[in-house]
């Protein structure tokens, strides 16, 4: 996939994800993988930037004696999760003429 | 590879970004290793499954172009999904306006905390630096140790083998020492690991201002090492001890096989009016005789023998060509055994014995050696110039009546008791001066590196003077007698100033204190 499209698609994908359920770094990897390719060394800086932007909040849990941290989808993210959905008839527009379909 | 050395090699190779983020990726990391640990995946696999640190620091930077934290632009071209929103780009500017007023009211924080923050700054960096030298010393002062014990024990073990056919027991009792020496290295060279990680820990404490582990591992080949080492220590010292008390009957004398010392009498007939003995490595004693002649008593060793010499009023004694030729010396330790030179050098001494009845110069000049002269006194003045010359090596005068004395060593100290003469002039570099019971007419001391001490000084003029190092004691007489003039740097001074007297007292020192009495004695 085009890397510079496979960068945005990233974050959405990890949000619609958290948007489900609360997450934790590992767990995001697997079940991510069945629909796109990531892996742990990428995701890290996917959840450092979406962290930064406010659109999720982290929070630690205790398992098995040691800190798991844990992702929270946050409004902002919610909001970025519906923009996305809203430019749906737009990329499909994109990718009519990409394709050579227009006219 | 361990989770923990996976993390420190991918600390090490993420470089210089902010330490906050440092810790949040490894953290990251930890937790990765953690969860795949759990599910039962094997080190091997997880480390494969995460890639090598170096794949790990790439990914990170190029999914970033640089470092999350230094992104100056959030909608540079690869966040393109965010970069058409408006809103969001106003929220930032509003947040960014309110983060530069925080900075303002921070930067004004900082100024007016000043006084505050600054010394315990000062305070804190003190500490760090106290410290981390002391660290350092230690672990210098223990690799020098290393260094010494280690050369010293292989010299000892080499050399040690050509003396084998001349004295075997003086040669195990060398290779004994070698062993010690060998083993008191391998102990102290334990110990440089553990302090170079101590510092290596310091640093990081403070740098990263978060603990970290600098606990030593044991490890078998530490415990190996160690007891080694206690074996060639002990097990050297017992033999070479037990060696010593059994065939060298304990005497330390008997350590180097260099023959026998014999007492050298030499008559000297002074054909000039002036004595002159010059020496290199030899302590001189001047004495009375007892009848009316000028003799040199000395040691000497049937196989090393000294060049005496007697010319015109000078009398040179010199070590043989050993003590100077490198080769020579070491071909004499090869087959006389290391403690050889400090034995001889043990009997390197000389009692010069003048009649009390000669009244001239006596000049005394040696390199490395103690020099003394004691028991001339008389009713009339008994020597004119007394002049003692030494560059390593004390100097001790007692009851001596002379026209001028002067006394010069370099690194000794030098001590006067009973001195009667004209002037006296003592002058050390690095030694302290102890005056006592001095009559003169002028007494100069002059030491840079040391005390002086006075007890009873009587004199017209006396100066003393040192760079480093306190004066103290008790000049005869009253303070109205003396023009005093004290210089004190750094120290305290009992003395003032003062322009009227018939005597004169000057009195100075740059680093120390002066404490001066006065006392009339009869």
């Amino acid at each position: 996939m085009e890397i510079q499209m496979k960068k945005g698609l990233l974050d959405v994908c990890v949000l619609a994800l958290l948007r489900r359920r609360d997450s934790y770094g590992y767990q995001i990897v697997i079940e991510l993988s069945n629909v796109i390719e990531v892996s742990e060394s990428t995701l890290y800086p996917i959840l450092r930037r979406l962290e930064s932007a406010g659109q999720l909040v982290t929070y630690t849990r205790e398992h098995g004696g040691r800190l798991r941290r844990y992702y929270r989808i946050t409004r902002a993210g919610l909001d970025r999760l519906d923009r996305f959905n809203r430019e749906q008839r737009e990329i499909q527009k994109i990718y009519a003429f990409i394709q050579g379909e227009d006219e | 590879m361990t989770k923990r050395k996976y993390l420190q090699k991918l600390k090490k190779k993420l470089g210089k970004i902010p330490a906050s983020e440092k810790a949040e990726i490894v953290e990251y990391y930890a937790e990765i290793i953690d969860e795949l640990y759990e599910r039962g995946k094997t080190t091997h696999e997880i480390f494969r499954t995460l890639g090598t640190p170096e794949q790990v620091v790439s990914d990170y930077f190029n999914e970033n172009e640089g470092p999350i934290i230094e992104r100056k632009h959030p909608h540079s071209k690869n966040f393109y999904l965010s970069s058409t929103d408006d809103n969001e780009q106003k929220k930032k500017t509003e947040t960014s306006n309110l983060h530069q007023k925080n900075k303002k009211i921070n930067i004004l924080l900082v100024i007016l905390l000043f006084p505050i923050w600054f010394p315990v700054f000062m305070l804190g960096f003190a500490l760090v630096l106290t410290v981390s030298i002391t660290i350092i010393a230690l672990l210098v002062a223990v690799v020098s140790i290393v260094i010494a014990c280690g050369f010293a024990g292989i010299y000892c073990f080499i050399v040690s083998f050509g003396l084998i056919p001349a004295h075997g027991a003086l040669a195990v009792i060398q290779i004994c020492a070698a062993f010690t020496l060998l083993g008191l290295a391998m102990l102290f060279g334990l110990l440089v690991k553990p302090l170079g990680k101590g510092i290596g820990g310091f640093f990081k404490l403070i740098l990263r201002k978060k603990s970290c582990s600098t606990g030593v591992t044991v490890k078998s080949k530490w415990v190996t090492v160690f007891i080694i080492g206690i074996i060639l220590i002990i097990g050297g010292g017992c033999t070479g001890v037990c060696t010593f008390q059994s065939a060298l009957g304990g005497d330390w004398h008997n350590l180097a096989v260099v023959g026998n010392f014999t007492e050298q009498t030499k008559v000297i007939a002074l054909n000039t009016e002036n004595l002159s003995f010059v020496a290199d490595n030899l302590q001189v004693e001047v004495l009375p005789s007892e009848d009316e002649e000028f003799r040199l008593v000395y040691f000497e060793n049937e196989e090393l023998k000294l060049n005496y010499v007697y010319e015109n009023g000078t009398i040179t004694i010199k070590n043989g060509a050993w003590s100077n030729n490198a080769w020579e010396y070491f071909r004499q330790t090869w087959q006389r055994g290391v403690m050889f030179s400090s034995v001889v050098s043990a009997y390197a001494r000389a009692k010069l014995y003048l009649p009390v009845s000669y009244k001239a110069d006596l000049t005394l000049k040696v390199d490395n050696g103690m020099l003394s002269i004691a028991d001339f006194t008389g009713e009339t003045v008994g020597l004119k110039n007394v002049n003692l010359t030494t560059n390593n090596g004390k100097i001790k005068v007692n009851n001596l009546k002379t026209e001028k004395l002067t006394v010069c060593s370099q690194n000794g100290y030098i001590a006067l008791d009973c001195v009667n003469a004209g002037i006296i002039e003592a002058k050390t570099n690095n030694g302290y001066l102890e005056l006592k019971n001095l009559v003169a007419n002028t007494v100069n001391g002059i030491t840079h590196n040391g005390a002086i001490t006075c007890e009873r000084i009587k004199g017209e003029i006396i100066e003393l003077s040192t760079n480093n190092g306190s004066i103290k004691g008790t000049i005869v007489g009253q303070e109205s007698d003396f023009k005093i003039s004290a210089k004190v740097n750094l120290g305290h001074c009992n003395l003032s100033n003062k322009e009227t007297g018939d005597k004169t007292l000057r009195v100075k020192t740059d680093n120390g204190a002066i404490n001066l009495s006065f006392a009339e004695v009869n």
